[in-house]
This record gives structure tokens, C-alpha cells and sequence, in this order.
């Protein structure tokens, strides 16, 4: 049976200052204590890994390094797929909680809710992902300038037919280092979360998830991680 | 217009210090090995150099070394590849074993020959030996018959060519940007196909540490225009930057 294990990021110096990051490729903070911790978890128990999936945002990878070093494991084929990013924010990247509900007085209900969004970010803003080179080779049509929680979910379902499933057909076990938004598409994909528990669902910075993965259903139940 | 090509052979580890045959084992960066590595990246953004992908061994060393530089660089999210053709020359049963051990075992000539011989092979491991590259996992994709248990620097170049002209050179050829980090063998291997270096030379060749080695090459004939460290003599501007971290990560 394949186990995924999902990992949220570390903390990184915007998470600090309650900014919304969502796209901005901000850096780790330097303690990775509890990433470390995972690594060693998974060492202590002999937990094949075969595979390492991240999304393209530093701190995605630098935690996945981080883990995988502290289990001397730095050798495994590692993916970095951008459908694993968390929600872009559109035009309130960057913004702190409080600026940006000044903005948007019902911030908390688009939040909350699956489909509503704030405004995008404009075509002309040096922040939209299309002057970023890693995004280069998608369509101007596919590359988000604002995502709702819906958009995140549609993205990630494609991830998981292109790339998980044929992983998961091999048995393998995976390692999945990403953010709050893309691991709960994961969960609701592989648990049939509805849009309600999807919407409450948290998990904190480098907490981990396991996921035991069924062949013959194509779910998966949640384990105790070890 | 040329491409790029940059090379980094992977800072100090904890067994330099030691003196001892390192070869495949896998041995953690020294914390001068950690700086390097930063150093080389932050240098590399400084000087505007972009990647597309990146190739590494499968050794800790140079994968941590790589790590460290896209880090400081920025760059992260490119692909990375991972491959034991770029590993470091096997020192089959001399791995492990210090320098002067290794004298009095075998001799000051006979180690003498294993370490500057072209095609000599230093001693071969047998299976049942816990340094045997089959008996460990991370080559467990690759048949058993493929790995070295023992290289003489020649075995080494003989198995970087055949990743040289069907992977990396391809790549390169298409106009990708490339950032390879390896080990002083591997990359001699490179440096012998790149400038056409003859066996009796390239030996002699010695590759710094942590100090990106950049070429330009010529487009469709790969012939190089260009080749300089990225921390030289005759660059003013690099050597302020590199003694400006070299005082923060207080390197020697």
C-alpha cells in the first residue's frame, strides 16, 4: 500500500508578520527544527521514500531538502510542480491581514467561502506570475492572476491525474511538501472531503499529514504519522 | 550567442579534514563546506547568471552543495537531476581508510600509483561487502552489473563520457542552461571532453572548491570561447563581494 506523506512548509518571515504570501516567493526562516524532526521520524522508522513533490515556491523546497537531509535521504528524485502552490491572492499579495481588510471589509467571508475571490492581480504588475520565469511555459490563459479555493482544487485534481496517480499505480510512497491550500485539494480529492470540511480544514506549518493509499477504491485514510 | 556552462565541485567535507579515501561514501559538507556552497550562490545571482536545470551525483556532498547554491541563488524551483554517472571516482576498498593508513597497509608506492595512475585500479570490493554500491538503496533502479567496485581515473572517465554525449550535452545543446555540481573525478571527465584535454594531463588537474567554474561555449560545435572561475584574480568586483561573505560566514 503507498503512503502519502504531506507536509506543510515551514515558517517563513511573512507568515510571522500575518502577510498574505500566496505567490511571493518568500524565504524559510532558519529554524527548521521540526522539519528536521520529520526527516528524523522517518529515518527512526525505516520509511522508504520514493519520491519528493513540491511546488515551485523556495519554501516548499527548502523544507523538503530540509527533511530529506536530516533522513541522509538527499538523493531521492525530487518534482517541483507549480499546481502544488498555494492560492494566489491576486491583488492582495503581500498585504498584511489588517491592511488587506481595509480593503475588503468581507475578506473573511471570500476566505471562507469556495468560489469568491478578491481582484486580480493586473497584467501590467511586475507581480503577475507572467514575468516570473518559472512559470514561462504555461499558457497566459492557464496561469492564475487570483485563485479561489475552487480554482486551487481544479489545479491540484489535474496535478493528481498527470503525476500522483501513476506514482501511486507503482506502489511508491511519496513525500508531498507543500502549502495549506494544495494539501487540503489533496485531502479532499483522496477522502471525498465535502467543500464545507475542505473550507475548515487546517493544518499548521510543518505539521504532517499520512495518508494510506487504497489501489482498489482510490481513496485514502488518514494514519498516524510514524 | 553562447552557451553557458557552469561547474561546481562541492565544498570541503567532514572527512577532508580527516584525510581519508572518501570515493562513494557518503560524507556530510564541513560548515567551511556550507559557506562555500552559499557563497557560490549569492555570487552567482550577484553576477546575474540564471539557470534552467541542474545535474548533481547521488552523493550527499554534492547534492547538499548544489542545494545550498540554488538557495543562496534563489533558484530552487528549476529541475534538478540526479545521476551516479557524476559520482566521484570509486576507491573500492581504499574507501574509508585514512591516507596513512592505507600508506602502512599497502605501501607508500602502491598508494602512490592508486592516486596518480591513469588506469589503475585501486582494490575491488566484493558483494559482500557493506561498501558494495548494489547493497545500497539508492542504486537499487540500476543493474547490478553497471556499478563500479573499484575505479582507476580512467573507469571514471570511461563512465562520465557515455552520460556526457547522450545527456548533457543534448541538453546543453538546446540551448538550456546548465549547473552541474560533482566531484573533483567527475568533473575532471568534463573538463578532459570540453577542452580536450590528454590523459597524461588531466590528472594534473585541479579543480578549486565552492568556486563556480563558468565556460562559454560556442553554439551547435560546443568548442569553448570562454572559461574563467567565477572568484578570480582579474574580476575586482567579485573578489569585494566574495571577501565581503567570506568575513560574515568567516571563512579561512
Amino acid at each position: 500500500m503507498s503512503k502519502i506523506i504531506l507536509v506543510r512548509h515551514g515558517d517563513s518571515q511573512w507568515d510571522q508578520e500575518n502577510r498574505y504570501i500566496g505567490w511571493a516567493d518568500v524565504p524559510l526562516l532558519e529554524q527548521k527544527d521540526t522539519l528536521k524532526n520529520i526527516g528524523n521520524v522517518l529515518l527512526n522508522n525505516n520509511t522508504d521514500i520514493d519520491i519528493v513533490i513540491t511546488s515551485v515556491l523556495e519554501r516548499s523546497i527548502v523544507s523538503a531538502w530540509t527533511i530529506m537531509n536530516s533522513m541522509y535521504h538527499s538523493w531521492i528524485t525530487e518534482i517541483h510542480d507549480w499546481r502544488l502552490n498555494p492560492r494566489h491572492y491576486g491583488c492582495i499579495q503581500g498585504l498584511t491581514y489588517q491592511e488587506a481588510l481595509l480593503k475588503y471589509p468581507n475578506l473573511n467571508e471570500i476566505n471562507l467561502s469556495w468560489d469568491q475571490t478578491v481582484n486580480p492581480v493586473t497584467l501590467e504588475d511586475k507581480n503577475h506570475p507572467r514575468y516570473d520565469r518559472r512559470y514561462a511555459h504555461i499558457n497566459l490563459e492557464n496561469l492564475p492572476s487570483v485563485e479561489s479555493l475552487k480554482d486551487v482544487y481544479s489545479r491540484v485534481e489535474t496535478f493528481i491525474t498527470d503525476i500522483l496517480l501513476p506514482i501511486l499505480a507503482k506502489n511508491d510512497n511519496i513525500l508531498i511538501v507543500a502549502h495549506h491550500d494544495s494539501i487540503r485539494s489533496i485531502l479532499k480529492y483522496f477522502q471525498n472531503l465535502s467543500i464545507e470540511d475542505t473550507i475548515n480544514f487546517n493544518i499548521n506549518p510543518s505539521q504532517s499529514i499520512v495518508l494510506e493509499y487504497d489501489y482498489n477504491t482510490g481513496m485514502a485514510t488518514r494514519s498516524v504519522f510514524k | 550567442m553562447a552557451y553557458t556552462l557552469v561547474l561546481m565541485r562541492h565544498g570541503e567535507s567532514i572527512w577532508n579534514q580527516l584525510d581519508k579515501f572518501t570515493g562513494w561514501t557518503d560524507v556530510e559538507l564541513s560548515t567551511k563546506g556550507i559557506q562555500e556552497a552559499k557563497t557560490a550562490g549569492i555570487m552567482l545571482l550577484q553576477n546575474g547568471f540564471e539557470f534552467d536545470i541542474a545535474y548533481t551525483s547521488m552523493l550527499d556532498r554534492a547534492i547538499d552543495t548544489l542545494q545550498y547554491a540554488l538557495e543562496g541563488a534563489h533558484m530552487t524551483w528549476i529541475p534538478v537531476v540526479k545521476d551516479w554517472h557524476l559520482n566521484e571516482r570509486h576507491y573500492g576498498g581504499l574507501q574509508g581508510k585514512n591516507k596513512t593508513e592505507s600508506v602502512d597497509e599497502f605501501g607508500e608506492y602502491q598508494v602512490k600509483v592508486w592516486r596518480r595512475a591513469f588506469a589503475i585500479k585501486p582494490p575491488l570490493l566484493s558483494e559482500y561487502d557493506s561498501r558494495y554500491p548494489a547493497n545500497d538503496e539508492r542504486y537499487a533502479n540500476i543493474s547490478s552489473d553497471q556499478l563500479p567496485i573499484g575505479e582507476s581515473l580512467k573507469d571514471t572517465l570511461d563512465r562520465v563520457q557515455p552520460y556526457w554525449e547522450s545527456e548533457l550535452k543534448p541538453i546543453i545543446l538546446s540551448g538550456k542552461r546548465l549547473i552541474i555540481s560533482a566531484h573533483g573525478n567527475s568533473l575532471r571527465a568534463l573538463l578532459k571532453f570540453l577542452e580536450n584535454i590528454s590523459e597524461n594531463k588531466i590528472i594534473d588537474i585541479e579543480i578549486p572548491t565552492g568556486n563556480p567554474l563558468i565556460y562559454e561555449l560556442e553554439e551547435n560545435t560546443l568548442k569553448v570561447v570562454r572559461k574563467y572561475y567565477l572568484i578570480g584574480d582579474n574580476n575586482q568586483n567579485n573578489k569585494n563581494i566574495f571577501s565581503k561573505f567570506k568575513s560574515i560566514f568567516k571563512l579561512n
